[in-house]
């Protein structure tokens, strides 16, 4: 996992630039997003990779997937993903374009777990809260965690702020054994 | 219904108060892989090289490679619990582990945790098991010797407080028996031993725990082990964990001696980490950095000035210096030292003491080879008395090796050649010495005065060693006031080398062997 995305890297660095140059990310964007969806399908495996298939109709397969098919960039990145085996990476390369465009768009996506569902108004705190510490825009995704009992536990890329009740229930735990 | 010492009210008490309970902020990651003890993580970008990570269930492991997407970490311990997807925590420590008194007698393992079945260890301090050596300003020049009781050791290649003497030779040449003789013989001289015990068999472990024991040397004794059913990371940082334990005594003004049994095997481990992290493999296959490996560890091996102990004690130790003196071990293959670890362990220490198997099976033993063993700083070192008269012994040896050989071909040989070969081969056998009985300064300077002064010549070859010992006991018995002397002031003068002349007399016409 880790290996696919030091491989996937150049590429999605590659084609958001080149969208960016274009002025097209979003389509760039949508594009990736389907084709990493379709290169996961167990058929289309198959077909690209059979020997049998020429690369020339794999591209062309993958291409009709796309909105504008006849686009000669997306046509060549196919190619160049094809010639070079890195077509099974799609799904990395769309996930690392995507983090370039909210980097781009200076939007910090927030994970949030809670033990309940957060009200409007407290979502909106939080928002206004992390848009001072990363000075950026924030996107909030909120999940539901039972066992965190209460309180909230926040992850932005790898940092996570716990400050939940099972966090420090775990805590008096470890202090009252040793 | 048992009540734990923890519940009693003051304590709980005390602990309520103190109760520190923070909102915690750490950085996470996801196993991606394990397998042969390394799990390749995704994510922890901030982790650091070294550093402590925590998988499920109070697992620790080390990041050892940082890469673009991933940290590879060896897992300490058992890694059959961990699974893909498992989250793994940063701790921002580097491992650390128990350090101080309360460990001497105690047999742990490479991270400081009892394998001994004697209850907890109560250690208060603790220390990371990575530091840097001390510098140039903090040191201070080997000048008081390590008494190793053995008397080829001490009369021919001594060692000082705070050097570095390898100990080298094939397998089954009586390497640990040296180490195990020089930590008995500290017993009384309040210089603190450990013992790393690396990739060995637990039963030879358990044998030394019990040797020592019954000498009465494991009080003043640390015996970390790891032994070959141990994982290659926990082969790998036990010695870094043993001299951490070392550091801890040389850094309050005291003096330690830390035997690593051996750093081959410790290289060895680490050569299998490293090409499971996928490092390029070197010469033998050892990483580049397995030279790195050992002279890190070696150089915390040092002898440290007061000021630096005052320093390092905040001021409660004044006007006494620390030392950590290390005896590393290195088994050669069939006697090849151009090997790559060995060739790297001689360049780094100060010195080495050659074992030799042809010595050990002709029953010379310790099998020390006189001619290629050397020490480059244990002279400054060595007492006054062992200096004067090892000298002789050291020549004797020299002279004999040269004549030894020239004489297979010589069929009459004038009176002055065979007398030295007569010499020659009396000292050899008074090298010999047996396990477990070291010999006091006194006792070893007695010997060996009588071999300078010829009172050997007349005695068989195979009555020497008998004769010595019978000698050593009539001292013990009618002379214990020139044996303590020369002990307490450890001089050779006119009046030492007088009485010592009388004593060997009465013990030739007296004594009965």
């Amino acid at each position: 996992m880790s290996d696919n995305y030091t491989y996937s890297r150049p590429y999605g660095e590659a084609a958001f630039k080149l969208a960016l140059e274009d002025n097209v990310i979003e389509q760039w964007s949508s594009n990736l997003k389907i084709l990493a969806q379709v290169t996961v399908d167990k058929d289309i495996k198959a077909v690209i990779a059979d020997p049998k298939i020429s690369q020339a109709e794999c591209s062309k397969l993958l291409c009709s997937f796309l909105d504008n098919s006849d686009d000669k960039n997306s046509f060549n990145f196919i190619n160049l993903l094809l010639d070079n085996k890195r077509v099974f990476y799609l799904k990395e390369i769309s996930d690392i374009f995507e983090d370039m465009k909210s980097n781009h768009n200076n939007v910090c996506k927030i994970k949030v777990e809670t033990s309940r569902e957060l009200g409007s108004d407290q979502i909106n705190t939080l928002i206004e809260l992390f848009k001072k510490k990363y000075n950026s825009e924030i996107e909030i995704e909120q999940t539901i965690n039972e066992d965190l009992l209460a309180g909230i536990k926040v992850k932005v890329n790898d940092e996570v702020i716990d400050l939940s009740l099972q966090n420090r229930f775990n805590q008096i735990k470890q202090q009252l054994i040793i | 219904m048992t009540i734990n010492p923890t519940e009693i009210s003051d304590i709980i008490k005390a602990k309520i108060k103190e109760y520190d309970i923070k909102s915690t902020a750490h950085n996470e990651g996801t196993v991606v892989s394990v397998s042969d003890g390394i799990a390749i993580v995704y994510g922890i970008t901030d982790a650091l090289q070294g550093e402590m990570l925590e998988f499920p269930n109070k697992t620790f492991g080390m990041a050892l490679n940082l890469e673009r997407d991933s940290v590879g970490a060896v897992i300490l311990g058992d890694y059959k619990h961990i699974s893909e997807g498992d989250i793994v925590k940063c701790t921002g420590r580097i491992l650390e582990v128990p350090v101080g008194p309360e460990l001497l007698g105690r047999v742990v393992n490479s991270l400081g945790e009892p394998i001994d079945n004697n209850g907890v260890i109560n250690a208060t301090a603790t220390s990371p098991i990575e530091k840097i050596a001390p510098g140039v300003i903090e040191r201070k020049s080997v000048d008081q010797p390590v008494q190793t009781g053995l008397k080829s050791v001490d009369a021919m290649v001594p060692i000082g407080r705070g050097q570095r003497e390898l100990i080298i030779g094939d397998r089954q040449t009586g390497k640990t028996a040296v180490a195990i003789d020089a930590i008995i013989n500290q017993k009384d001289t309040g210089v603190k031993c450990i013992y790393v015990a690396i990739g060995q068999k637990a039963s030879s472990v358990a044998q030394v725990v019990r040797k020592l024991e019954e000498h009465d040397a494991l009080k003043h004794t640390i015996i970390v082990a790891a032994t070959a059913s141990d994982s290659a990371a926990m082969q790998y940082i036990a010695p870094y964990s043993g001299c951490a334990m070392g550091e801890y005594f040389r850094d309050i003004g005291e003096d330690a001696l830390i035997v690593y049994d051996d750093l081959t095997k410790q290289a060895w481990a680490y050569r299998q980490v490293s090409l499971l992290l996928k490092r390029p493999p070197g010469r033998e296959a050892y990483p580049g950095d397995v030279f790195y490996l050992h002279s890190r560890l070696l150089e915390r091996s040092a002898r440290i000035n007061e000021d630096a102990v005052s320093d390092l004690t905040n001021g409660k130790v004044k006007g006494k210096t620390g030392s950590l003196t290390a005896l590393p071990v290195i088994e050669t293959q069939a006697g090849d030292v151009s090997a790559f670890v060995p060739t790297n362990v001689i360049s780094i220490t100060d010195g080495q003491i050659f074992l030799e198997s042809d010595l050990f099976n002709a029953g010379i033993r310790p099998a020390i080879n006189a001619g290629l063993s050397v020490s480059r700083v244990g002279g400054a070192a060595q007492t006054k008395i062992i200096k004067k008269l090892g000298g002789g012994v050291r020549l004797a040896l020299a002279q004999y090796r040269e004549l030894a050989a020239f004489s297979q071909f010589a069929s009459d040989l004038d009176d002055a050649t065979k007398k030295q070969l007569d010499r020659g081969q009396r000292v050899t056998e008074l090298m010999k010495q047996n396990q477990y009985s070291p010999l006091s300064v006194a006792e070893m300077a007695l010997s060996l005065f009588a071999a300078n002064e010829g009172y050997f010549d007349d005695v068989e070859i195979n009555k020497v060693m008998p004769f010595e010992k019978a000698m050593h006991e009539f001292a013990r018995s009618n002379h214990k006031d020139l044996l303590d002397m020369i002990n307490e002031s450890l001089d050779y003068n006119d009046d030492v080398s007088a009485k010592m002349k009388s004593t060997l007399d009465d013990f030739k016409t007296n004594g009965v062997w």
